[in-house]
């Protein structure tokens, strides 16, 4: 939706600049801030909720993963039932039981070198996916035809605005990744009737889509990050910003909560 | 021999007057007098000296008493003594003084307009003054000027660059209405030394950063694709740059680009520029001047933040029909004018095309729209009834218009019906009706998406102002404004029951400004001049329309306290502003003068540029009481000098600004179809000061201007470099322009313009990341817009053709050609960051780097053109 717009805001003026790109200027990067780097996802699955730590990098031609390995990290459901989160592998935290429930109220608290790091969210309900459903976009190989596929669900709430991230699996692998995060506001949709995966598949493929509901602060974070990429960290009579995270002190990164549905067809 | 006799008689009366006179001038008086009356040293006078006064007792005040002591003076010194500060003369007459009083001569208003003798059009800025220089004014927009004088013999001067000097001999017993006629005639410089010195309307005016612009100047400029573009040219001014990537968005004196005022003939332009930003919508066949007004209004113009810029159209030639037009790279364009009854009424009617999506499908590879049109209209009418009244008319339509897989066109609509009237030569009123419409409509034929998106303004003015002139010392302007807005951010209908989205609108944003203003321009003493007003503007929004009441959260993000839902036309919020207006004029010597302002400008709703590059898209938030009304106060202080009778000016002007209440946001889709986007608004404020040079040479075959500015700007958000000034995007700190036009003989034209920039600003990167298996680059938070570009420079060329037989046939046509960025720098307008592509992975790309590189719009752009006029 307002996929027009977002081409005219975002995607058509670098379009246009990047036919003229210079490719031989380097540019000197001098100064360099470390800053904690903090990814959390609560779900409501067993044994899928995690924190990951880690330090930022200089900007230079290569990138290392700098993990935290000596942090504290405990989640706090509802204020009053904590959950320590233990290092399982390199900057990765993991609690063996923790399950999310749905409308709890999450906190997440870090303790790392002196410094606390909290964020808060609440688990919302998500739409549950009644089907999906293949559609042929291309028949010039009979044998080998071109699917899109269609996501039939309805708004999980008529009076308030939802907000969801979408993962695309392809025969298992994660087929939107980076830079393809889908996410969706279902503002002005009567219902996730006819929701067309922005992807194709071929025969014998099977197709998994996840929806994630997330809060409005996080839809607001990954939006933020959208726009920076498809506009190449575009500095062109603007000024960029780093996507506004939820999480205090200066962190970066997000604390993410959220129920999932999910439903796979094979084509 | 009789006549021999009378010529000895008079010569010998003559001579016999002339002795009496030395005689009665040679006397040697030695006198004091303590409160005496005039009878009474008259009387002492007479009877010490032997010298006979005659005077008629009832027509003098002879019991007028003073006190004075003179010691070896002459009589006539001791007469000029006692009768100083009196109406009383005198004359010696054979051998006695006759006593007079003096007859104060009637004070008479001389005025009228000046024309252009070719078309009959008001001259703007054309200095009226008489030869003796003891009064001078200039024309107003309208060409029309008032003098004060005394009764008597006057020669009045009309003085303009480019047309020849017009002499009007009269006798002033009354008040007088005098029209005239100026020629077009070029300059040359031998006539410049030796006519008198003349008070250019840049030194008379008490106002300051006004820069007017003539046509004729703005066409010479190279110009871009063969389309000469006005709004583009203004950026030789000193102390405008513009976004290189889209026409109309202006930086001036430090303000954001929301922050200035675009007009056509006084009425508000929502978006100045055409599709793609290259074009404005301005046909300079159309145009006759720009004023740019930087920072300094009058109390009667509601002025803006920053500036205002006002295209003035022409009125149409009143004298003969004419055409005139021409063909480009990428545009089209006709004009027609002329009398549809002589020197009364006239018209003028233009029109461009594009055909760019023509032009793109010559090149293959490029992927061009099926249809891309881009098109306007313009017209002007304009009635004299007679000396008392006068009617215009004038009308703009644009419309734009790219289709591919969706439809996305934009339309604008101005119009402008003004009504002047004389009430007598001293008071007069002017009242304008003014409408404007622009339209962003996005039409979605794409399964399952079927929907109509319309973004729309709307903006409804009348005016009413009443001037009283007593001459050119003293005149007063007082008036009421009203202004209707009505803005519709988001207005989404679905086009059929199979479409996904459902009808989703946004509340229209209407808002209501009154305005009531006062403002007199005097000459305070014979060299300071003032232009002083208050206008006081009351704003309303109304209703129906969700008014959210926010708290903040501890991490500074707004969150809903609760709602209140405002009905039709029930008020939601009121703002009362005051806005005085000041400026001063001394004036040095009759060649130069300093001036220096204060300015408050007020913009009641605050503008979200969301884009503005091929699309201008924006947002009107009206002021609240959490944002309330934006305010700038505008300070200014400069010294202009004009040598060669002003076809050489010059100025040094400096300026001092702040803003308050202003806005920044974050760049978030929401921003277009979230009621609540005060959660994404945060509260800002700026200062800039800086100083401006101005150098214009206008000659006979040459026209040369220099203009330097220093500039400082920075701005203070609270989530944007942990509350410190930073410099804006658009921060530029030394700009240069240069621009040199000549006739080479009697066939070329030569247009070259320099400009240099210092480098624009832009955040460096601090450190890199991963979320979610995504490399991210983190901007340095706390050193937003430290770093540089390099600087920017180019060179333009324009060379015009003019046939021969130009000077032999009524078509006059010329062969333009321009090139812009001869030299081809490669000038970084900012820093993008390229995503290398994974070879074994083709539709994954890399995370391991963002590359950094400038990017620059163009390089080299040749253009040829053909114009013609008949």
């Amino acid at each position: 939706m307002g996929t027009n717009i977002k081409i005219i805001i975002h995607f058509l003026p670098i379009l246009i600049l990047t036919s003229c790109v210079n490719l031989d200027n380097e540019l000197d990067f001098e100064r360099y801030v470390t800053n904690i780097v903090i990814e959390g996802l609560v779900i409501d699955s067993q044994g899928k909720s995690f924190v990951k730590l880690s330090l930022t990098s200089p900007y230079g031609d290569s990138v290392s993963i700098n993990h935290i390995n000596n942090a504290v990290v405990n989640i706090v459901e509802d204020d009053s039932i904590n959950y320590a989160f233990n290092l399982s592998s390199d900057g990765y935290y993991t609690h063996s039981s923790f399950i999310g429930k749905v409308n709890s109220m999450y906190s997440l608290i870090i303790s790392y070198q002196e410094t606390e790091y909290i964020a808060k969210s609440k688990l919302l309900p998500v739409c549950s996916i009644d089907s999906l459903v293949p559609k042929v976009i291309s028949n010039d190989i009979p044998a080998s035809p071109e699917y899109k596929v269609k996501v039939y669900a309805k708004r999980s709430s008529e009076e308030f605005t939802s907000y969801y991230i979408v993962r695309i699996y392809k025969n298992g692998i994660l087929y939107n990744s980076y830079p393809d995060l889908l996410i969706v506001s279902d503002a002005y949709l009567e219902s996730f009737n006819n929701l067309t995966l922005p992807k194709t598949f071929t025969t014998a493929d099977t197709v998994k889509v996840e929806l994630y509901s997330i809060s409005e602060q996080i839809y607001d974070y990954y939006d933020e990050m959208i726009g920076l990429i498809n506009g190449s960290l575009n500095t062109v009579y603007f000024s960029p910003k780093n996507p506004k995270t939820n999480i205090s002190n200066g962190a970066l990164g997000i604390f993410q909560v959220s129920s999932f549905s999910s439903a796979e067809i094979g084509l | 021999m009789k006549w021999l006799c009378l010529l000895v008689l008079f010569a010998s009366f003559s001579l016999q007057n002339l002795i009496c006179q030395n005689k009665i001038s040679g006397i040697k008086v030695d006198a004091s007098y303590s409160q005496a009356t005039l009878k009474e040293i008259i009387s002492d006078l007479g009877t010490r000296y032997s010298v006979k006064f005659s005077y008629s007792e009832s027509l003098l005040p002879l019991n007028t008493k003073i006190t004075c002591s003179v010691i070896d003076k002459s009589l006539n010194e001791v007469l000029e003594i006692i009768f100083s500060g009196t109406n009383i003369d005198y004359k010696i007459v054979k051998q006695q003084i006759v006593l007079f009083p003096i007859v104060a001569l009637k004070e008479c208003i001389v005025s009228g307009f000046v024309r252009d003798s070719d078309n009959g059009e008001g001259m703007i800025g054309v200095t009226v003054y008489t030869d003796d220089n003891t009064s001078a004014t200039t024309t107003n927009e309208d060409g029309y000027y008032t003098l004060k004088l005394k009764e008597g013999k006057f020669n009045i001067c009309f003085s303009f660059i480019g047309f020849a000097l017009k002499l009007e001999q009269v006798q002033v017993t009354t008040n007088l209405n005098l029209n005239t006629e100026l020629v077009e005639s070029p300059t040359l410089l031998n006539e410049v030394l030796v006519t008198p010195d003349i008070k250019g309307e840049k030194i008379l005016s008490a106002l300051s950063g006004i820069e007017k612009v003539d046509i004729k100047t703005l066409i010479k400029l190279p110009n871009m694709l063969g389309e000469p573009d006005i709004i583009r040219g203004l950026s030789i001014l000193p102390g405008v740059t513009s976004n290189e990537l889209s026409i109309g968005e202006f930086n001036i004196r430090g303000g954001a680009s929301n922050q200035t005022i675009f007009q056509m003939d006084e009425a508000p332009v929502s978006s100045v520029s055409h599709f793609g930003g290259i074009f404005s919508l301005f046909n300079s066949d159309i145009v006759k001047q720009v004023v740019v007004s930087k920072g300094n209004f009058t109390a009667s113009e509601k002025g803006a933040l920053s500036a205002v810029i006002d295209v003035k159209m022409k009125e149409g030639n009143k004298k003969e029909w004419e055409m005139r037009g021409g063909i480009n790279t990428l545009f089209t364009r006709f004009t027609i004018e002329g009398p549809i009854i002589k020197d009364k009424t006239s018209i003028i009617l233009g029109g461009r095309k594009s055909y760019i999506d023509q032009i793109i499908r010559l090149f293959p590879k490029v992927e061009s729209p099926e249809i891309f049109q881009v098109n306007d209209v313009s017209l002007k009418i304009d009635h004299r009834f007679n000396w008392k009244n006068n009617l215009s008319l004038t009308a703009f339509y644009g419309n734009d218009f790219i289709s591919q897989e969706s439809i996305i066109s934009t339309e604008k609509f101005y119009g402008i019906l003004k009504w002047g009237h004389f009430f007598n030569q001293r008071f007069r009123m002017e009242n304008k009706l003014i409408a404007g419409t622009y339209s962003l409509s996005i039409e979605s034929d794409i399964k399952p998406e079927l929907y109509n998106l319309e973004i729309k303004h709307r903006n409804y003015q009348f005016h009413s102002n009443y001037i009283y002139h007593v001459g050119d010392l003293f005149k007063i302007k007082a008036g009421y404004q009203a202004i209707w807005n009505e803005n519709k951010p988001w207005n989404i209908t679905s086009k059929s029951n199979e479409s996904i989205i459902k009808d989703y609108s946004l509340f229209s944003i209407k808002t209501i400004e009154q305005s009531l203003f006062a403002e007199t321009d005097i000459i305070l003493f014979q060299r300071l001049a003032m232009n002083a007003g208050i206008r006081f503007t009351y704003f309303m929004h109304i209703g129906p329309y969700n008014l959210y009441n926010y708290s903040t959260d501890v991490s500074g993000k707004r969150l809903i306290n609760d709602t209140a839902y405002y009905g039709q036309n029930k008020t939601v919020y009121t703002y009362l502003s005051p806005e005085p207006r000041i400026s001063l004029r001394y004036l040095v010597d009759l060649k130069s003068s300093i001036k220096a302002s204060y300015t408050r400008g007020t913009s009641f709703s605050h503008k979200l540029m969301l884009s503005t590059i091929l699309i201008p898209i924006f947002r009107m938030v009206p002021g609240s009481k959490l944002f309330p009304p934006e305010k700038a106060d505008n300070f200014s202080l400069g010294y202009y000098r004009g040598f060669l009778n002003n076809n050489l000016s010059t100025s040094v002007e400096t300026y001092w600004r702040k803003m308050s209440n202003m806005t920044e946001f974050t760049q978030n889709d929401r921003l277009l179809y979230d009621d609540r986007v005060e959660i994404l608004m945060h509260p800002s404020s700026g200062q800039s000061y800086g100083i401006e040079f101005s150098t214009t040479c206008n000659l006979n075959k040459f026209d040369i201007i220099l203009n330097y500015a220093f500039a400082n700007t920075r701005y203070k958000t609270g989530n944007i470099n942990n509350n410190r000034p930073y410099p804006p995007p658009f921060d530029i700190t030394h700009s240069l322009t240069t621009f040199a036009s000549m006739k080479a003989g009697r066939r070329f034209e030569i247009g070259i313009n320099w400009i240099f920039q210092s480098g624009l600003p832009y955040t460096e990167p601090s450190s890199m990341y991963y979320i979610d298996g995504r490399l991210m680059v983190q901007f340095d938070p706390e050193h937003v817009n430290t770093k540089r570009l390099p600087p920017y420079h180019r060179m333009d060329l324009s060379i015009t053709l003019i046939p021969l037989k130009n000077m032999h046939r009524r078509w006059k046509s010329s062969w333009n050609m321009s090139i812009c960025n001869l030299y081809m720098r490669k000038n970084p307008l900012g820093v993008i960051y390229y995503l290398e592509k994974n070879e074994d992975i083709p539709e994954m790309k890399t995370t391991d780097q963002w590359k950094p590189r400038y990017i620059y719009f163009y390089q080299f752009v040749p253009s040829i053109s053909y114009n013609f006029k008949f």
